[in-house]
């Protein structure tokens, strides 16, 4: 089947190729449109002919079909042609562009003709043409436009056009597709003459022309900024300025044209600005400008800017200062004061603020201000004179008022009287608050008591981080105004201190004062938790106070948020004036963490976090506890005391032999109940390695045999011994103490220490060396042993004395030795048990 | 009768110009739009000259590369036989107005002299690059000096020299002199311009009966 279509293809293609050559190379059909570019949407109207002598319809029923780019269309043969002729409608074009094909059909179809069908919009009308003419090097005319909303979706081409009526020339510049703005270069206009300039948009569908304008190209200059050459004060005229100036260098051939002028002069301190421009116009840069009706001795920064007619102004220049001329201050000053001392001797101190009134002119730069109790001016009664804006003085004996004038170069003003109030002790003014309205400004209000002689109010403010009386503020107002707002370069988070005071007809009565922000946020830091009582199941924190630095607002809550391993999260708010917090309900033995946090009106802060346990005691019991349990146990030794002296035998038998020191023991006198009892544990306490540093015990020569299963002789059983036993040679390796020779005592016995009638004595020798228990004691052991029969000698010293000699003395009574030595009788104890 | 005329509205409006603080006077019997209309052409004319006179040095940088040619240099009389050969005219001779050189002469003078650097600049700036502003100036000025003409209702001739420099200018020696004439001799008349406008400004014509 492939084969054959393929064929006949073949074969078509070859009676195509062979008519083209016949006949010049025509196609085979031929379709005609309504239009090959349309508005989008709308309907397209097409007819296909084929030829007669086409090969692929000679002798056959033909069949055209219509594609529109991939697609079928639906169509219908027109009558009466022999199917040769097709006609097609596309009721709506939705392409931008697209073919349509006039085919046949055969085993599949055959593409005949084809024609590209496109579609848009005609253009719309250009707006908004505007042109600005430079006039510096080089001048053109820059025009520029918007195309239109809609996208045309066909090559529009903009002509820009100008007609120069004066020099009846006529230009016509070809734009660049899709750049709306044009540069017409010098020759294209004339500088003094009006131009009509359009842009005209044109494309396949129509074309559409722009509004025109017609100006004249100077009037369209934005100039460049002008230079105030000089501002100088205008000689015997007060409050004028003359101002020189200039075009730029490129423009100042238009020095002749007049031009407008707009001047802005503001003061340099900025007190008193004049925003407001002043027009001047038709003015020329060759003379000068006088500007009146400025403020005397002020020194006034200016600026200009210049524009021809009606073109947009230019820049404002840059700022040139100059300084009216100055004339003596006048207006007169408020004034508000602070009177302390001792009134009833009438000593007073001063504390007088003023400041310039709404009708106050400085008329001059270097203004100070001078209080006399003298109206008339001289040297002569004045009390004060400052550059300020207070001064403090003590008021002259029977003065009751002062003048206040303010002096320059110039000269001085009338002088302003201060009546001087004293202070009542008389409290009408209750509930200040104070609401901040924006960074500048802060609502000031309050409640007071009416009162017969109560003539107005005083509103001081002051930064409370600044202690300066110069940034005290003060403002006046009359009896029947409880509100004000007052307005000061108020920083943000910074404290101000805001006091109303009431005036009375006699005096100044009490303020109230309060503290007040512009703006507020959280704290810089939050102060540290210190724990100040721990009880038994509650604690008690304080906190040390936050800088008012560091506040950034008004402390509003100080809250301590605490847990312990386990439970929920509780909160305590604390006492805001106290600054302590006491947390109960806690559980014991329980570790709590805890931490605070610090609220402004502004924000809040969290501080670190503490750790800490609840004891299962009071400590307040600990506290009334001990000190009875001293004042018993003090008790308790008196009658002790008391009772060993009484009987003191009883009380060494019990207490002093906790060491056994051999120099002043009897061995008799040790009874085995008395080392079983106290004797070991005071031992260990406090072992005497002097006196019995080293302790071995010995058998005759005959019952060797035996220690080897004595215990007693045993390092490892000898513990209770400390030292002394520990470091017997015994044991290998043993080093002994920090002294390379051991004082030390062998106790040399040849039977049980519990056998009635011993036959051989026993015998101490005292040693001190590193190799004990070898056959012979060194020459200094011992001699003898002096208390040994000492029975009831305890109150005489004892001691290990040398030996006259060396032959070791016999004890005369072994029995009562083993009884004062426990652990010679339990030594003679395991003996007999042996035995 | 005409020129009396003419000559109180130029003495009014170019007094008025160039004094800013004068009162403007116009003559009962002359339409006002006409006085607006010459003042404010001679003000642009007067705006132009300046503007020639500032662009004058930057065109002669730009296009006199011959060393020693300079707008300040004495060689313009060493050019004579030059200015013979190439075939500049010299401009149109412009006097303080008076009985003998009247004011429409004095118009006249001062439209043929635009016209003249006009096409001289014309001719020099095919083959010159840094003319065509300068050109450009000088086809304003003419506009506005014809502006001034029609407000005055002056009727000047347009007398349109056959100049063809461009035929003699051979070679580039010959473009740098021409356009360095040209530009001298353009500055000179634009002097001779403004001295015409100060002295037209100060010029009282005498009453006719006092003939």
């Amino acid at each position: 089947m492939i084969s054959t279509s393929m064929s006949v293809i073949v074969v078509l293609v070859a009676l195509v190729n062979g008519a083209r050559n016949e006949d010049d190379i025509q196609p085979c059909a031929k379709i005609q449109t309504s239009s090959s570019v349309v508005h989008l949407g709308s309907p397209v109207t097409a007819s296909c002919v084929i030829r007669e002598d086409c090969p692929l319809v000679i002798g056959r029923a033909v069949h055209i079909l219509w594609r529109l780019g991939d697609r079928f269309l639906p169509s219908s043969p027109v009558a009466n042609e022999s199917g040769r002729v097709s006609e097609v409608v596309i009721p709506s074009f939705n392409h931008t562009r697209e073919f349509l094909t006039c085919c046949v059909r055969t085993s599949t179809y055959q593409v005949l003709e084809g024609v590209e069908i496109r579609a848009g919009y005609p253009p719309e009308a250009p707006q908004n043409l505007s042109c600005q003419t430079n006039l510096t090097t080089p001048n053109t005319l820059t025009c520029s436009w918007d195309p239109g909303q809609q996208e045309t979706l066909l090559d529009t081409e903009y002509t820009l056009h100008t007609e120069i009526r004066d020099s009846n020339e006529n230009h016509t510049y070809e734009l660049l597709p899709g750049v709306h703005r044009y540069t017409i270069p010098r020759y294209g206009f004339v500088l003094f003459s009006d131009v009509k300039i359009y842009v005209k948009a044109v494309n396949e569908l129509g074309e559409a022309t722009s509004a025109p304008i017609i100006l004249e190209p100077v009037s369209s200059a934005k100039f460049d900024p002008p230079t105030i050459l000089k501002i100088q004060a205008v000689p015997k005229r007060y409050g004028c300025l003359k101002l020189s100036w200039s075009l730029s260098q490129q423009q100042v051939w238009m020095r002749n044209l007049q031009l407008n002028l707009e001047v802005r002069l503001t003061t340099a301190d900025s007190s008193q600005r004049r925003e407001q421009p002043i027009l001047v116009n038709r003015v020329r840069p060759t003379r000068s400008v006088d500007r009146c009706r400025l403020l005397h001795g002020t020194q006034y920064l200016a600026q200009i800017r210049v524009r021809y007619q009606q073109s947009p102004w230019s820049e404002w220049s840059s700022s040139q200062s100059g300084v009216t001329l100055e004339s003596a201050p006048t207006g007169r000053l408020d004034s508000w004061m602070r009177v302390s001392g001792d009134h009833m001797n009438k000593q007073h101190n001063i504390l007088l603020f003023w400041k310039p009134s709404k009708q106050f002119r400085a008329n001059g730069q270097n203004v100070s201000y001078i209080v006399s109790v003298k109206k008339q001016p001289g040297e002569d009664g004045k009390v004060c004179s400052t550059m300020g804006n207070y001064c403090t003085f003590q008021l002259p004996g029977g003065a009751k008022k002062v003048y206040l004038s303010a002096v320059n170069a110039a000269g001085k003003s009338s002088p302003t009287e201060v009546r001087i109030y004293l202070p009542k002790a008389r409290a009408v003014i209750s509930d200040v608050t104070v609401i901040p309205q924006d960074d500048r400004s802060l609502l000031v209000q309050w409640r007071s008591l009416l009162s017969s002689s109560l003539t107005g109010f005083v509103v001081e403010w002051s930064p409370l981080l600044q202690t300066d009386l110069f940034f005290t503020q003060f403002e006046l107002t009359a009896r029947n105004q409880t509100l004000l707002v007052i307005t000061d370069s108020f920083e943000p988070y910074k404290p101000y201190g805001i006091s109303v005071y009431p005036r009375f007809k006699d005096g100044i009565g009490l303020p109230q004062t309060v503290n007040a922000y512009s703006r507020q946020k959280a704290p810089s830091m939050v102060p540290k938790i210190q724990i100040k009582k721990i009880g038994k199941s509650h604690v008690e924190f304080t906190w040390d106070e936050i800088p008012l630095n560091q506040r950034n607002g008004i402390i509003q809550n100080y809250k301590v948020f605490y847990c312990d391993t386990k439970g929920p999260i509780s909160v305590v708010n604390a006492d805001l004036e106290k600054r302590r917090v006491v947390l109960r309900d806690l559980n014991t033995v329980s570790l709590y963490e805890a931490f605070m946090m610090v609220s402004t009106f502004g924000g809040s802060l969290n501080g670190s976090t503490i750790h800490f346990e609840i004891d299962s005691f009071d400590t307040v019991a600990v506290v009334a506890i001990v000190p009875v349990s001293v004042i018993g146990l003090f008790f308790m030794v008196i009658f002790i005391a008391m009772t060993s002296f009484s009987n003191n035998k009883r009380l060494k038998g019990h207490f002093w032999p906790a060491v056994p020191d051999p120099a002043n023991s009897s061995i008799k006198r040790w009874t085995s109940e008395s080392t079983q009892g106290s004797h070991l544990s005071l031992d260990n306490e406090e072992p005497n390695p002097m006196y019995l540093s080293h302790l071995s015990f010995l058998d005759d020569p005959v019952k060797l045999s035996k220690e080897d299963d004595d215990p007693w002789l045993s390092a490892e059983d000898t513990s209770d011994l400390g030292e002394s036993i520990c470091g017997s040679p015994f044991i290998p390796g043993y080093s002994g103490s920090n002294s390379d020779s051991v004082p030390y005592v062998t106790v040399t016995f040849s039977g049980p220490c519990s056998s009635p009638t011993p036959k051989d004595p026993h015998v101490y020798l005292r040693s001190e060396s590193t190799q004990p228990l070898l056959e012979t004691e060194e020459s200094f052991s011992p001699k003898c042993y002096h208390n040994i029969a000492s029975v009831g000698m305890q109150s005489e010293q004892r001691f290990f004395g040398p030996s006259h000699d060396s032959v070791p003395e016999r004890v005369a009574d072994p029995g009562i030795l083993c009884d004062d030595f426990p652990f010679l009788r339990a030594l003679s104890l395991r003996h007999t048990e042996i035995d | 009768m005409v020129l009396p005329t003419v000559a109180a509205l130029l003495h009014c409006f170019l007094l008025a110009d160039l004094i800013q603080s004068a009162p403007t006077i116009s003559p009962a019997n002359w339409p006002a739009d006409s006085s607006a209309a010459l003042r404010a052409a001679a003000e642009r004319v007067k705006t132009l000259v300046e503007k020639i006179l500032r662009d004058v040095p930057a065109a002669h940088a730009a296009t006199v590369t011959i060393e020693g040619l300079t707008l300040d240099s004495a060689h313009t009389t060493n050019l004579q036989m030059m200015v013979t050969s190439l075939g500049i005219p010299a401009a149109p001779v412009l006097k303080p107005p008076s009985e003998r050189f009247t004011l429409d002469v004095c118009m006249s003078r001062m439209s043929a002299g635009s016209r003249l650097y006009q096409r001289l600049l014309g001719d020099l700036s095919d083959r010159l690059s840094g003319l065509s502003d300068l050109q450009a100036d000088l086809r304003d000025l003419q506009t506005h000096i014809r502006k001034m003409e029609e407000a005055a209702h002056l009727d000047v001739a347009d007398q349109n020299q056959s100049l063809d420099l461009a035929s003699r200018l051979h070679s580039n020696y010959e473009l740098q002199v021409a356009a360095h004439l040209t530009l001298t001799q353009l500055r000179s008349f634009s002097h001779d311009l403004i001295r015409s406008l100060r002295a037209v400004a100060t010029y009282r014509p005498q009453p006719a009966g006092a003939r």
